[in-house]
């Protein structure tokens, strides 16, 4: 089994916060992290960053508690930035115990809603 | 892609289709009447004809409402419930009923794959992927009983445990006369809004009235393809289901040095068992 979910968030009128995730075609809301289900492996394709500089961190927790970042990526003047693993996706996550989760925070130098993330990400059950 | 099945794994006509009974059942051996043995039995089916066969596929929502009952992968916390149609809870599966898909105008409008003993000559071949493809699948046959076990019967598992089920696909032949239900279960913390991709066949089909056909296809000497029915425990509706509508719960499977034996238990079977309007 391969999915490819297209996950995508603006920036809020935070300084610093979790984006809140979502994908117009299967998720019915929004979610600050999203639990892998069981056995799955996370594989990023792409991410993209628009608008104004922020910082984006990927995390990932094996309990679905304590994070830790394992990505950062730089929009560092306004405009696009975007970068996509062609043929070779970053596996970022397997699990093990059905609690491993993911998700991604920003920090940004003054807190206005302009900005937008977007990740292209496999969950598969293959290699 | 065999040479029975198209590249979408449906049959091709005049192909056979097995639908194998994985429970082993005991019965006197045929050559020597004082030995006990195990055996398997199946279903044997020609494939006459397939019918709309320039259309065979059927996209849908997910068919929950915010009244559909659901189960919880957590202990803690509230019932899970959809909120609106189409949708699946999140850290949550279907109760033990399972879904159906409703179809107005079908047989049975409740479930579009249910059909009655008047259907004999027809038999649907259901394959269904669901998006995203990480959604847990199952099939309850009949409905209502988890049919997933592990060692012999020892332990039951399935779509709420941690394993016994798979991601986002299954294929199943609906009999006539055995009601069935989907199971789906979503392990994630989203409520995801699943898409339901069927590609069926509605096969126009007869059992073989020839011994040595059933033969030949059950020891794989005439090519075939095998359908195994998602099944540990032989629930009595299954088979009261089978002996309405083909008047036999199948042929038993003999290795192929047996050949004899064979005919001859295929033979009574076709002749005592079997109802003759669904000879082929």
């Amino acid at each position: 089994m391969r999915e490819i979910i297209r996950l995508t968030a603006p920036t809020t009128e935070d300084t610093e916060e979790t984006f809140v995730l979502s994908d117009p075609n299967y998720f019915y809301a929004g979610a600050e992290s999203f639990r892998l289900p069981l056995g799955c492996k996370a594989k990023l394709w792409s991410y993209t960053l628009s608008g104004t500089p922020f910082t984006a961190m990927l995390e990932v927790s094996k309990n679905g508690t304590d994070y830790e970042e394992v990505s950062r990526w730089d929009l560092q003047s306004a405009g696009i930035v975007s970068e996509t693993y062609e043929g070779r996706p970053e596996v970022f996550l397997d699990s093990r115990t059905g609690s491993e989760a993911f998700r991604v925070a920003f920090k940004q130098g003054s807190g206005v809603a302009t900005s937008r993330i977007a990740l292209v990400v496999e969950i598969s059950d293959e290699d | 892609m065999s040479n029975v099945t198209d590249k979408n794994g449906l049959m091709k006509e005049g192909g056979h289709l097995v639908v194998f009974n994985p429970v082993v059942q005991t019965g006197r051996d045929a050559l020597n009447q004082n030995l006990t043995i195990r055996y398997n039995k199946a279903m044997v089916f020609k494939v006459l004809a397939r019918q709309n066969v320039q259309g065979e596929k059927y996209v849908c929502s997910l068919p929950t409402t915010p009244s559909t009952q659901f189960r919880k992968y957590d202990q803690a916390g509230d019932e899970p419930v959809a909120s609106a149609d189409g949708c699946l809870p999140a850290r949550a599966y279907t109760s033990s009923a399972g879904v159906q898909f409703a179809l107005a105008g079908a047989d049975n409008p409740a479930d579009m794959w249910d059909l009655d003993h008047t259907y004999y000559d027809r038999l649907f071949h259901v394959q269904l992927k669901v998006s995203p493809g990480f959604v847990r699948v199952g099939v309850d046959m009949p409905t209502g009983t988890n049919q997933a076990r592990f060692q012999r019967t020892k332990k039951s598992v399935g779509i709420g445990t941690d394993f016994g089920w798979r991601y986002g696909s299954t294929e199943f032949v609906p009999f006539p006369e055995v009601d069935c239900a989907y199971q789906f279960g979503n392990y994630t913390n989203v409520e995801l809004m699943p898409k339901c991709e069927f590609t069926y066949g509605e096969y126009v089909v007869g059992i073989p009235s020839d011994p040595d056909t059933i033969f030949r296809v059950l020891t794989g000497k005439e090519q075939s393809h095998r359908v195994t029915m998602p099944i540990s425990i032989y629930d009595s509706a299954i088979a009261q289901g089978l002996i309405r509508t083909y008047g036999t719960d199948g042929f038993r499977i003999f290795p192929s040095n047996q050949y004899n034996s064979a005919i001859s238990e295929y033979q009574a079977v076709i002749e005592k068992e079997c109802d003759s309007r669904v000879l082929v």
